[in-house]
Order: C-alpha cells, then structure tokens, then sequence
C-alpha cells in the first residue's frame, strides 16, 4: 500500500480537520495535519484547507493550500 | 462578480446578523425587565458584527493570497509563499481593526487604507466607525465599560448597531474594490 493516497485516484477520501497530508513546499516535501476547513475560497472555487506542518523542531508553519496541491496521508 | 468573501458576507453572514437582530425586536414588554434582554442582546450583536467581519476579512485576505501565490512562477515555490504571507496573519486571532487589516493586506505589497480612503470620501469616518466598533467589541468581551473608553457610555443602543453594521457594509465593498483593483493590475487576470 503506498505511503500516501491521491484523491485522483480515490474519489472517496475528502479532506476532514485532523487529517494527515503531504504537500510540496519549495524542494522539499512536508508533512502537516490540516486544522480548518476554510472553504471554497481557492481560484475558481477550490476548496482551501489550512494545515500546520513541522518545518524543523519547534519551527511550526501554517498555510492554506487548495485539494488540489496535497494528498492525504493513509493512517 | 464579487469576491467569495464578499458574496458570504452578502448572504451566509448577512442571515446570521439578521437572526440577532430578529432576537431583539421579538424581546416584548417595556419595563425594565424588557431593557435589560434587549442590552444582553445588543451586546451580542456587537460581538457577532465584529466576529463575522473579521471571518470575511481573513476570508478576503485567503483569496487575494491564492490569486497573488497562483501567479507566481516557478510554481514549485508558490507553497513556501503562501506561508511567507500568512505568516503571523494578525486577523488569524486579532481583531478587525484598522491596524490589523491594514497590517495583514499591506503585506501584500498594496497601501492598503490610503487606497480604501481615495476610494470615497466617507471610507475616512467608517474607518473611525471600525475603531470604535473593536472598542466595544473589546468592552463587552471583557465586561469593562470604563467610561473614559466609551464617550461616557455604558451601554450599547440597536440604533448604534445598525450603523455598525452599515459601516462594516459599505467597508466590505470597499475591501474586495481595492484588492480587485491591486490584484488585476498586478497579475493581469481577473481575480473573481
């Protein structure tokens, strides 16, 4: 089973607040739990999320990325 | 088209105000008993204005972030962007005040309140409006009515509301104008 599962292929999985994703962030890729649900904010519509990720030890980030630019992390 | 932002705050946001409003006028009687709901209730209808303004101004700051971020090559670095710009976003936990609002959309790279204020005249005393509205949201979230804060009031009239509320109208307007105004001529695409 892979590590991550993308919603393109698994038209089932919807975003929920506490779920674990993985998204590109410059060359790197993090991984973040998303934290709200902010709504169909996104260009044309997408559904944004706010997800707060580790960037290094005690160095939290948080951003609002739309569906389409992470992927849900298997539990 | 309007903002999503704005178009919630026209619709969703405009329901949820009209239902404390409702609240009041259906609060009956007229001894003292009646004033005193209806106080109880004016109170919370400043806290609902002022919370429902500032989810439409951070949901307006999202939008305009997504449109600036989207615009930026290489795409591989929009995502660190998008946190540069979120980054300690003061309406994430602040109030909607002036300095906040202008604080967290300058970021963006516009002179924010300069741009609202030459938008129209009057956006000079809505702005003094707002300032005044955080003072009691302040007030009443902490249930100190120190006089000296509040022109020697202590309690808050439907009628003060009301004008609030048209403020925080006639400001939303003026918010999604000028951030379409900067994003276009930023970007060159039409942001919503």
């Amino acid at each position: 089973m892979p590590a991550t599962k993308n919603r393109s292929d698994d038209q089932t999985a919807f975003p929920h607040v506490g779920d674990r994703v993985a998204f590109q962030w410059g060359l790197e890729t993090l991984e973040g739990i998303i934290v709200e649900d902010r709504g169909n904010l996104g260009i044309g519509g997408a559904r944004m999320f706010r997800i707060e990720a580790e960037l290094e030890p005690e160095h939290k980030i948080a951003l609002e990325l739309p569906t389409y630019e992470f992927k849900l992390k298997a539990a | 088209m309007p903002s999503v932002a704005l178009q919630q705050w026209t619709s969703v946001r405009a329901v949820s105000l009209d239902q404390i409003e409702q609240a009041h006028l259906s609060v009956g009687g007229a001894g003292r008993g009646r004033r005193y709901a209806t106080q109880q209730i004016n109170q919370a209808y400043v806290m609902l204005l002022c919370s429902q303004f500032q989810a439409f101004c951070r949901d307006l700051h999202t939008e305009c972030v997504e449109s600036l971020v989207t615009a930026v090559t290489p795409v591989i670095m929009q995502s660190a962007l998008r946190t540069e710009f979120l980054l300690d976003r003061k309406l994430d936990r602040g109030n909607p005040n002036p300095g906040n609002i202008g604080a967290d959309f300058s970021r963006l790279g516009v002179r924010f309140w300069p741009r609202v204020l030459s938008l129209e005249s009057r956006n000079a005393a809505r702005r003094t409006q707002l300032d005044i509205l955080n003072t009691w949201r302040n007030a009443i979230a902490h249930q100190d009515f120190a006089p000296v804060r509040l022109s020697g009031q202590t309690t808050v009239q439907l009628r003060e509301v009301r004008v609030w509320r048209r403020m925080c109208n006639n400001l939303s307007d003026a918010f999604d104008q000028v951030m379409y105004d900067f994003l276009h001529s930023v970007t060159g695409i039409i942001p919503w």
